[in-house]
């Protein structure tokens, strides 16, 4: 990872959004492909850290407090593993700073 | 001798609309706070007993001038209503003085308010002290004539305990409102005063001074930092790179060496693995 990157507290990071939930998942995660995968790159990727990986080798995902930076969707190459929509109008993240 | 008393005009019954945000003043309304009551009967009687003249002087618009014409009906010889910049202690304090020199001369003794209600900071006697090369002596209980031409002031310290002052001319004080009750004025002196005019003097603003300036108002935003790109041929592996996927996760080590020579060697094996000396280097 890039030193720059690294060097964001999380705390600070996530200080810097609000988020306003909406009840539908605008995210979800099929488990039954996570489990058939090796890298689960999506839990070093997310900065929200919303994937946690379980001890019998799945992913437990959150949707709440996601950024909607797409990254996950981007870096897992399991077909059908993420499926990914724009949150409801006047849902998901809103900047604090700036 | 010159004995000027800086009042300061504000209103009691300022009402703000809740809704709109405008601020409703009533142009009668303006009047003097307790401090500067106790300032402006101080003033009186310093220049009753150096044998001077006694000015009340404020920065304002025209409702100050109820509070001028009490003060002449209480005895003061003179007032002076001066207009211009009074934003701060520092703008109050040079409208005063410009206005004070202009109509009659610098003063010996300049009392003032120690604080007024509408969020004043009480710096403008300091201001006023600076202007004038006066000494000044702030927060007083008591301030009266002194020997050889000088003030005599008492000021409230901590744990009850007092300070007195011998305050060289010429000087600008400002008293606490506890210290003195402004006199009862006499009727007829009431009512010679609502037919009295009260004198304006004008005061431009400082020309050519920096004035602050606001040349756009939007919510702050940090500097973007500017990073290096990241090497990779497609989305997904410069993303990987970005998030320090596939590196494994620097573990903290803790070294007990027994023997301090150990200890070292350890450090220097780290910084030559890790590039920071050159092998062999020490
Ligand atoms: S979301 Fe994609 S990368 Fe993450 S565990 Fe599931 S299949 Fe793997
Ligand atoms: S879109 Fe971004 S923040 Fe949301 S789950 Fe995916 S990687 Fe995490």
């Amino acid at each position: 990872m890039n030193a720059e990157y690294r060097g964001i507290d999380f705390e600070d990071r996530m200080s810097t959004v609000d988020f306003r939930l909406s009840e539908r998942a605008h995210i979800s995660v099929d488990a039954a492909v996570c489990r058939s995968c090796t890298a689960q790159v999506c839990v070093h990727a997310c900065p929200a850290k919303l994937f946690v990986p379980t001890s019998d080798g799945g992913i437990l995902f959150n949707y709440e407090q996601c950024f909607e930076c797409g990254t996950c969707y981007e870096v897992c190459d399991a077909e059908g593993a993420i499926t990914w929509t724009y949150p409801d109008g006047g849902h998901g993240v809103v900047f604090r700073q700036g | 001798m010159l004995v000027a008393a800086a009042l300061r005009c504000f209103d009691p019954h300022t009402a703000v609309d809740p809704l709109t945000g405008v601020v409703r003043e009533d142009p009668h309304a303006g009047r003097a706070s307790e401090a500067d009551l106790a300032a402006l009967e101080h003033a009186l009687r310093l220049a009753e007993a150096l044998g001077g003249r006694c000015v009340a002087v404020t920065v304002g618009g025209a409702r100050a001038d109820g509070m001028l014409r009490e003060a002449l009906a209480a005895g003061a010889h003179a007032v002076l209503r001066a207009e211009g910049p009074g934003h701060d202690g520092a703008a109050t304090a040079r409208t005063l003085h410009r206005a004070l020199l202009a109509r009659h001369g610098a003063p010996d003794v300049v009392v003032c308010g120690d604080r007024s209600p509408d969020h004043g900071t009480g710096s403008t006697p300091a201001f006023l002290a600076a202007r004038l090369g006066a000494a000044q002596a702030l927060g007083l209980l008591e301030l009266s004539p002194g020997r050889q031409g000088t003030l005599h002031a008492v000021r409230r310290l901590d744990g009850g305990r007092r300070e007195r002052l011998r305050v060289p001319l010429p000087a600008v004080c400002s008293v606490e409102a506890g210290g003195v009750r402004l006199r009862r004025a006499a009727l007829p002196a009431v009512l010679a005063a609502r037919r009295a005019g009260v004198p304006v003097l004008a005061v431009a603003p400082p020309a050519g001074a920096q004035q602050v300036r606001t040349v756009a108002v939007r919510p702050y935003r940090p500097r973007p930092k500017e990073l290096p790109a990241v090497a990779g041929g497609t989305a997904r592996e410069r993303m990987l790179e970005l998030t320090g996927t596939f590196v494994p996760p620097a573990v903290a080590r803790v070294v007990r060496a027994e023997d301090p020579v150990l200890a070292v060697d350890e450090l220097l094996a780290f910084l030559r693995t890790h590039g920071y000396l050159k092998e062999g280097g020490r």
